[in-house]
């Protein structure tokens, strides 16, 4: 089959948000509307998640405590606040336990061995442990104090009218696309994920390259989190929760075989916004949340049914 | 296209006046199994070296040691006359010995000039940022394979949608490109439909065309090692029973050490017994 009677891996996810975000806005034309800078908003910051587990998925491993690391990393942010470090040393300090959670997940899965799904599954419950240890139920807030300081200011305000984090999402969307299409980083990652033997065989240093990619994927939940937490200024026992799955999800909509090898940050972003309109929507139409879940579900399900339907959507091997 | 019409002529030269590879009575022993017992050949460039043998002969543990897997138990390996000691396959590939795998290491889901670069990839710019030089890439790929006579115009296809015989040629093309003096050829031909399999003879006397490269071609196929080769090498249980140049061996010889040595005729009396007493 010639490349170009091949949809792009991406076109349901374009299709599934282009086609709600119509359908809704002809529902519920004023609502909608006024609620899509919020909607945005919601979608940068998972947007931010998905980018890099789709980054992980297309390197052909999953990380199930992206949820987990999100609510920990903005809890080691408000925490270090609260110590009295300033809001930039924090989020320093808070990125480099996200980044070192990455590397520690990378390092178990390749250096020891171990099913990165188990190691990043126990991991999911170390970090939620965690969390609920130190809120003991009850949010933990950024400091009045430091809620003026220039860097939460920027993180939780917009431009433009635009949220800022939508900013920094675009920004991370950008350096992602360039990542994976032009670089040799990006290269090694497409190879490890599409046919790790090959990449073996040429000489591609595999551990190196997944380690750098569970790192990426921890760093952008940990950089949502702490873009999460500097706009809502408090961590609970629940900050993160489920948003893993939501992530796997929008990845896979968004066109990440779950083979590896082939996907794309923008594809991940398309299918966050899938996801995110989707829920979106049903809330304004007063529609009970299990629905989403129901549909999400459904989503999925009938997504890989129609991969193994249609073998046009499924990649060339 | 006859290929037994292509010219010998290039090989007269310099080319066939040392051994690029030569094997010393190398022994491989894995525990109380001896696979290989005392195995010699010498390898000339521009020059197709058949190796031959039915599964268990050896012929496998000889690439692997070729290939810098395994090491001999003893015996000696010499690259352009110099005794070689490969402690991995990548100590191989730095010697110009390049291994051609069944499997290729080819990745389906990228495209050629991705494949071809893969774990070499050129970059521009500063070192650390590693941006991809792809006009470069592509044309280089496109290049090289064009070389050995691929009918390939777009470096961006992917690899999934191309031949047996076309992948075969960019498997060849990226390990010649990349310093290959030696091009082992591991059973190229056994995967793929007739029309491909000639495709893959036709890239093979294309390359040795050049002259400067030996190409070890292992087989099973008797017809395809006379249609290509110019020396022979028989293994049965880790030995060599026979081998030589194209003029030394008849055509028969060949079929007859291709069954292990065995005559065609006891061959055929013992199908018959079978046959009989079931």
């Amino acid at each position: 089959m010639h490349r170009s009677l091949t949809p792009p891996a991406e076109s349901i996810a374009i299709l599934g948000c282009l086609g709600l975000f119509v359908t809704f806005a002809a529902i519920l034309p004023t609502v909608w509307l006024d609620n899509v800078p919020t909607l945005l908003r919601d979608i940068s910051w998972l947007g931010l998640i998905a980018i890099g587990q789709a980054m992980l998925i297309t390197s052909g491993e999953f990380d199930l405590s992206v949820g987990s690391v999100f609510g920990f990393t903005a809890l080691v942010f408000v925490l270090m606040l609260q110590l009295g470090l300033g809001a930039p040393a924090s989020f320093l300090v808070a990125m480099a336990v996200a980044l070192g959670i990455g590397a520690l997940n990378g390092v178990l899965s390749w250096v020891f061995g171990l099913p990165s799904l188990l190691v990043t599954l126990g991991f999911l419950f170390v970090y939620r442990g965690l969390i609920q240890f130190f809120t003991g139920g009850f949010p933990i807030s950024i400091p009045e104090t430091v809620r003026e300081s220039g860097l939460i200011l920027f993180l939780s305000g917009t431009s433009f009218g635009l949220h800022n984090s939508i900013l920094i999402c675009a920004a991370v969307l950008a350096v992602a696309t360039f990542t994976l299409g032009r670089t040799r980083f990006g290269a090694h990652l497409l190879s490890v994920g599409g046919d790790l033997n090959a990449a073996k065989a040429c000489g591609v240093p595999v551990a190196a390259t997944k380690i750098r990619t569970f790192m990426i994927c921890s760093g952008l939940a940990g950089l949502a989190g702490i873009v999460a937490v500097s706009k809502l200024s408090a961590v609970t026992a629940t900050s993160g929760e489920g948003l893993e799955f939501e992530a796997i999800a929008a990845a896979v909509i968004g066109g990440c075989s779950l083979r590896g090898g082939v996907g794309s940050a923008w594809g991940a972003l398309l299918g966050v916004a899938t996801l995110m309109s989707l829920k979106a929507g049903l809330i304004l139409m007063g529609v009970n949340m299990f629905i989403y879940q129901l549909l999400l579900g459904a989503v999925l399900v009938g997504l890989i049914a129609i991969k193994g339907v249609f073998p046009m959507l499924r990649e060339a091997k | 296209m006859n290929l037994q019409s292509i010219p010998v002529a290039e090989k007269a030269g310099a080319a066939a006046s040392r051994p690029i590879i030569r094997v010393e009575a190398v022994e491989k022993a894995f525990g109380a199994f001896r696979a290989l017992k005392g195995v010699s050949l010498d390898v000339y460039p521009g020059e197709v070296h058949a190796l031959l043998g039915d599964n268990g002969a050896g012929k496998s543990t000889l690439i692997r040691i070729l290939s810098g897997f395994f090491r001999q138990t003893a015996g000696r390996l010499l690259v352009d006359g110099r005794e070689a000691h490969f402690r991995s396959p990548r100590d191989a590939t730095e010697a110009g010995v390049g291994t051609v795998y069944q499997d290729l290491a080819l990745n389906p889901l990228l495209t050629v000039s991705r494949n071809f670069f893969m774990g070499r990839e050129l970059t521009v710019g500063p070192e650390f940022l590693g941006i991809l030089d792809m006009e470069q890439m592509d044309r280089i790929a496109l290049a090289e394979m064009r070389k050995i006579g691929a009918n390939l115009t777009d470096p961006r296809q992917k690899v999934g949608t191309m031949s047996g015989g076309q992948r075969q040629t960019l498997a060849i093309a990226r390990a010649i490109y990349f310093g290959a003096k030696v091009l082992i050829l591991d059973e190229p031909t056994s995967a793929l439909g007739q029309k491909q399999q000639l495709e893959v003879l036709k890239t093979i006397m294309r390359v040795r065309a050049r002259g400067d490269i030996a190409i070890i071609f292992i087989t099973h196929n008797e017809i395809h090692s006379k249609l290509v080769a110019d020396r022979f090498t028989f293994l049965s249980l880790g030995e060599v029973i026979g081998s030589g140049t194209r003029e030394d061996l008849e055509g028969e010889d060949i079929r007859r050490l291709m069954a292990g040595g065995a005559e065609i005729n006891d061959l055929a009396r013992e199908l018959q017994a079978a046959a009989l007493g079931a």
